[in-house]
């Protein structure tokens, strides 16, 4: 007997197996103190690079330029109120050839693997989780080890602790995650951090320890829970996030509510913060969604409320 | 988020199904990924061949995966989508050797009746139909109202015609892909897609072989060839074993009435020695066996009996 599945010309990768796209957003924010928006262009490339024997590995670029206008909170990304970016968000190469799926090795620019971060897709959408509260960013420069097998999923890396910059006087950090497997009607997870970043002037020593949990339930609605603790350089540090929220049947809407809480010890007083937020995000198509998001600061003297609204493109 | 539901989010959240490919591929130790577009010469196939469409949101980039052994397809996975009135339903699909589908797992689903059906209850719907059988199966089951079973019916037709219309090498050329030694007649052997049926199943039973002392079953594929002198039909099947100091794959041959023809070693292309003694044999039942070579011809009998009978 002949092989002729095997005379099927496997993809060669880069080219076959590749998926690009034009990303364009604009996010709007209002307070009643001072509006602020902020644009974001970018490309969005994935690929599978393989071979007859099985995959290799998958390779991920997304180079974004932002524009922000206004934004007295800017992130760490940018120097003025008023200023524009290059970001690498999501970029790098995962090697699958080791153990296809079981095993394998990460290396460019990715989400810090720790709790909710890792289950929830954040990259450009309102809706977003608490790394960058509880750990002080998202995604960073490093190399990992992590894979997917029947009974558990994990991540354990080592960072720069850039962030989305590549030159930085930290040492670095560990950073890890296991949990069991999120395509399960039920997941709950442990996740650890320990090392030096930079996500301020200087670099910081940082630890954090968290749990994270989610359940899909009936309905279409599903709920999530994120608990971290730590400190920094001896401060101690609480966070907490829950979020309940509704998909509807064609999956076209996502509604959320969210709850988070913040204790931060320092040098002076400690600061405690507790923010709710009320999002709805609207995908009719594959090519353009609608987002917006309510933000209540309970501990606000004045004006606690805030409204965001995104639109974003995609080819 | 699999490679079927994004939507207007980033790449970035793709991940592989990796334990579902293993899952309905227990025996596959790697996969290839092959991405391609499901356009609209898709969706005219889909129109014009069933009595479904594709919805927009099922456009796009899509991933099929060919399972692998030692580098060798012997199988394919597709995952989509399917909306019922309930929401969204996510299959992923196996597809065999022969072309049909071989086993499903339902990833997530808003339908309470699917959500609480057994695996093999799904599975049955669609298990080693042919297109016409799954397009009666179909009209039958709208007919009588059994919309749940309806709808499994045309999700594993449409991911058939689709598999077919947008992957067409890796589909049209889906034959099992073990390399048998050269001596065998295995000219227009034709694969069998489900070795142990549930009659199969059945008859090893009854004969005390709820499981297999020799086989892991999963693991052997069969097929139907002709001896080329006698023309009468035989069972080919290749299996490996395992058995601590004893360990390979193995090339039996039975004929109609169970006999053993022969045994032959895939690595060496010749007899393998260890099972020389059931060479000639065609055990019936426990009674005809005096240790592990001689169960595992029973084993294999049982299935060459009941393949021959049809």
């Amino acid at each position: 007997m002949t092989a002729p599945l095997a005379n099927a010309k496997p993809p060669t990768g880069l080219i076959d197996n590749a998926r690009v796209s034009l990303d364009f957003s604009a996010r709007g924010l209002q307070t009643a103190d001072q509006p602020w928006s902020l644009y974001a262009f970018g490309i969005d490339l994935h690929t599978v690079v393989s071979s007859e024997r099985g995959d290799i590995g998958t390779l991920t670029i997304q180079p974004y330029v932002l524009r922000i206008e206004n934004e007295p909170q800017r992130p760490a990304l940018f120097s003025q109120d008023s200023d524009h970016a290059l970001q690498w968000r999501i970029t790098n190469f995962n090697y699958t050839g080791f153990g296809q799926g079981r095993f394998n090795i990460r290396v460019g620019h990715f989400e810090v693997p720790f709790g909710l971060e890792q289950v929830v897709q954040t990259n450009g959408t309102l809706n977003q989780m608490n790394s960058p509260a509880a750990l002080g960013l998202k995604a960073d420069w490093g190399y990992s080890i992590n894979g997917e097998l029947p009974n558990f999923e994990y991540e354990f890396a080592f960072m720069r602790g850039g962030g989305n910059s590549w030159n930085t006087d930290a040492n670095g950090y560990f950073a890890g995650r296991i949990g069991l497997p999120r395509q399960r009607r039920w997941w709950i997870a442990a996740s650890l951090l320990d090392g030096e970043m930079e996500t301020g002037a200087t670099p910081i020593d940082r630890f954090r320890w968290g749990v994270d949990a989610g359940i899909r339930l009936p309905y279409g609605t599903h709920a999530m829970i994120e608990y971290t603790a730590g400190d920094d350089a001896g401060h101690d540090q609480q966070h907490t996030l829950v979020e309940l929220g509704f998909t509807s049947r064609s999956e076209a809407t996502v509604t959320y509510v969210q709850h988070r809480n913040s204790r931060r010890a320092s040098a002076g007083p400690t600061a405690q913060n507790q923010t709710s937020s009320l999002g709805i995000r609207f995908e009719p198509s594959p090519r353009w969604s609608g987002s917006f998001e309510y933000q209540h600061q309970h501990e606000a003297e004045r004006d606690p409320g805030s409204f965001i609204a995104q639109i974003r493109l995609r080819t | 988020m699999t490679a079927q539901q994004v939507s207007a989010v980033a790449f970035c959240a793709l991940r592989d199904p990796v334990n579902t490919i293993y899952a309905l591929f227990p025996e596959a130790d790697g996969y290839r990924s092959s991405v391609r577009t499901v356009g609209r010469p898709a969706r005219e196939t889909v129109v014009n061949e069933l009595p479904a469409t594709l919805h927009f949101n099922e456009l796009g980039r899509h991933t099929l995966y060919i399972a692998l052994k030692e580098g060798r397809p012997i199988g394919l996975v597709h995952a989509r989508s399917e909306a019922d009135e309930w929401g969204i339903t996510e299959y992923a699909w196996a597809i065999s050797p022969g072309k049909e589908i071989r086993d499903v797992i339902i990833q997530r689903s808003r339908n309470p009746v699917v959500r609480k059906m057994p695996r093999e209850a799904i599975v049955e719907v669609a298990r080693g139909k042919s297109r016409d059988a799954l397009k009666s199966y179909y009209t039958s089951a709208k007919q009588q109202g059994q919309s749940v079973t309806a709808n499994i019916a045309i999700a594993a037709l449409k991911v058939l015609v689709i598999t077919q219309s947008v992957w067409p090498d890796e589909f049209n050329s889906l034959m099992a892909q073990a390399p048998a030694p050269a001596a065998l007649p295995t000219a227009n052997a034709e694969p069998i897609p489900i070795l142990y049926d549930q009659i199969a199943l059945t008859r090893l039973s009854n004969i005390g072989l709820d499981s297999s002392p020799a086989f892991r079953r999963p693991l052997l594929q069969g097929y139907r060839i002709t001896d080329p002198a006698t023309r009468k039909p035989l069972l080919l099947v290749r299996a490996p074993f395992d058995l601590g100091e004893r360990k390979g794959i193995l090339w039996w041959t039975l004929d109609a009435q169970g006999e053993v023809i022969s045994v032959i070693d895939e690595t060496t292309s010749e007899p393998d020695e260890r099972f020389a003694s059931v060479v000639g044999y065609a055990p019936l039942s426990m009674k005809d066996c005096s240790n592990l070579a001689d169960l595992a011809a029973l084993e294999l009998a049982t299935l060459s009996r009941h393949h021959a009978s049809g």
